[in-house]
């Protein structure tokens, strides 16, 4: 009886050393964007979720997305704005799911009282100034907040920003500047 | 500028990290109250930016990329297997299908010799009466004259004609076998079955008789070239 065997793919049997070295099976391009994206995403992320293994988890599932759709993307240009996109949503998503069942499970307890305003320069110089940050920050528009966290990045101008965003230079001041107007008025 | 413009100067200058313009700075110098508003809202906005340049430049996890490569590994090999998986099950697929066919083609569709037996009336033959009697060609009608099939079921007989082969049932087997019985008796009646042929397209001009006789034979070690 006459015995079929099928040959695999070409690409797949490839030998070559450079492909080999990368991550197996990955395109090489994939992984040299990687250490310079994977950084970003997890910064966008931590910046939402502020817990750096929350954060490690979706900046991974991030680039994990983004590595399966990697040959569906048109323009490798704009893979980080892509990647930063993709973090950023699952970060938000993972965010309210958490603030849900916060919610859920607390719903019982006393709210917090708040009887003391102290001014400005008492709450800078305490750590409660940082908290009352992050919960200010966390009530500005998804577009808002996400230009405010790249732009505070360490390295990216706001040139940068608009080009991770795919936005005009104008509307990243914009948006910063009426952002940075709500988070100084709320924490007055 | 009044001390109203002046915070509201302020706020728009702080809020959009520009420089304090000559006038605020000059009112700012005039006016006490001011000065110490927009110190201490210069000082909100510093705690601001520093407090936004924490959260967000945290230190990234070494475990961060090593952990994302692993993923693409386990990924990829996953991916693989499906293709091989998937082409493995579309050759399996495509070779049972071409088995089945072959079988299909080559073994009868059935095999009950009860209920289709051979006819009694297989070995009748039909008289040849086609071009006896007729001028022009003539064709049996297609009731009776049918394609010769290739592929023959048990409950189909052949019969053959002087110069014509059809597949017929068992019924057809019986009337024909009458049929030839009448035709025997009398072969002129028979010619009532039969039927002319299309005539030929009017365009076309019938080609005169050619009689061999006519021809001119050359013997072949007579050619020149």
């Amino acid at each position: 009886m006459q015995e079929f065997v099928l040959n695999p793919p070409a690409r797949l049997l490839s030998a070559d050393p450079a492909e080999k070295a990368s991550v197996a099976g990955a395109p090489a391009e994939f992984e040299s964007r990687l250490a310079e994206c994977g950084p970003l995403a997890f910064r966008v992320a931590r910046a939402v979720l502020r817990n750096d293994a929350d954060a490690e988890d979706v900046a991974q599932e991030a680039l994990i997305r983004a590595y399966r759709k990697f040959d569906s993307l048109r323009d490798p240009s704009r893979f980080r704005a892509w990647i930063v996109r993709i973090s950023f949503r699952l970060a938000l998503d993972r965010w309210r799911s958490t603030k849900r069942r916060e919610l859920r499970e607390t719903a019982w307890a006393a709210p917090e009282a708040h009887s003391l305003h102290p001014t400005a320069e008492q709450i800078a110089v305490s750590n409660e100034f940082q908290s009352r940050l992050e919960r200010v920050l966390d009530t500005l528009a998804d577009k808002s907040r996400l230009v405010v966290i790249l732009s505070a990045i360490q390295g990216y101008t706001l040139e940068e920003v608009a080009s991770i965003l795919q936005i005009p230079v104008g509307t990243v001041k914009s948006r910063l500047f009426f952002a940075r107007k709500q988070l100084a008025e709320k924490l007055r | 500028m009044n001390c109203k413009q002046f915070q509201e100067e302020i706020l728009d200058a702080l809020a959009a990290g520009e420089p304090l313009g000559p006038s605020i700075a000059q009112h700012g110098r005039e006016c006490p109250d001011c000065r110490a508003f927009g110190e201490q809202q210069a000082s909100l906005f510093n705690s601001i930016g520093r407090g936004l340049a924490e959260i967000a430049n945290s230190s990234i996890p070494p475990s961060l990329l090593p952990a994302v490569r692993n993923q693409i590994q386990v990924t990829a090999k996953a991916r693989r297997s499906g293709l091989y998986a998937l082409a493995y099950s579309g050759v399996v697929c495509a070779l049972a299908c071409a088995v089945l066919a072959v079988r299909l083609w080559r073994v009868p569709t059935s095999h009950d010799s009860s209920a289709f037996a051979k006819p009694e009336v297989a070995s009748v033959v039909v008289p040849d009466v086609s071009t006896k009697n007729l001028q022009n060609r003539v064709e049996l009608a297609p009731a009776i004259a049918r394609p010769r099939q290739t592929r023959m079921a048990s409950h189909l007989e052949v019969f053959r004609s002087g110069h014509l082969e059809v597949i017929v049932d068992r019924r057809e087997a019986r009337e024909l076998a009458h049929l030839a019985d009448s035709v025997r008796e009398k072969p002129a009646w028979g010619q009532g079955f039969l039927r002319q042929a299309p005539a030929p397209p009017q365009e076309m001009t019938p080609l005169p008789p050619i009689e061999i006789a006519q021809l001119k034979v050359t013997a072949l070690a007579e050619e020149k070239w």
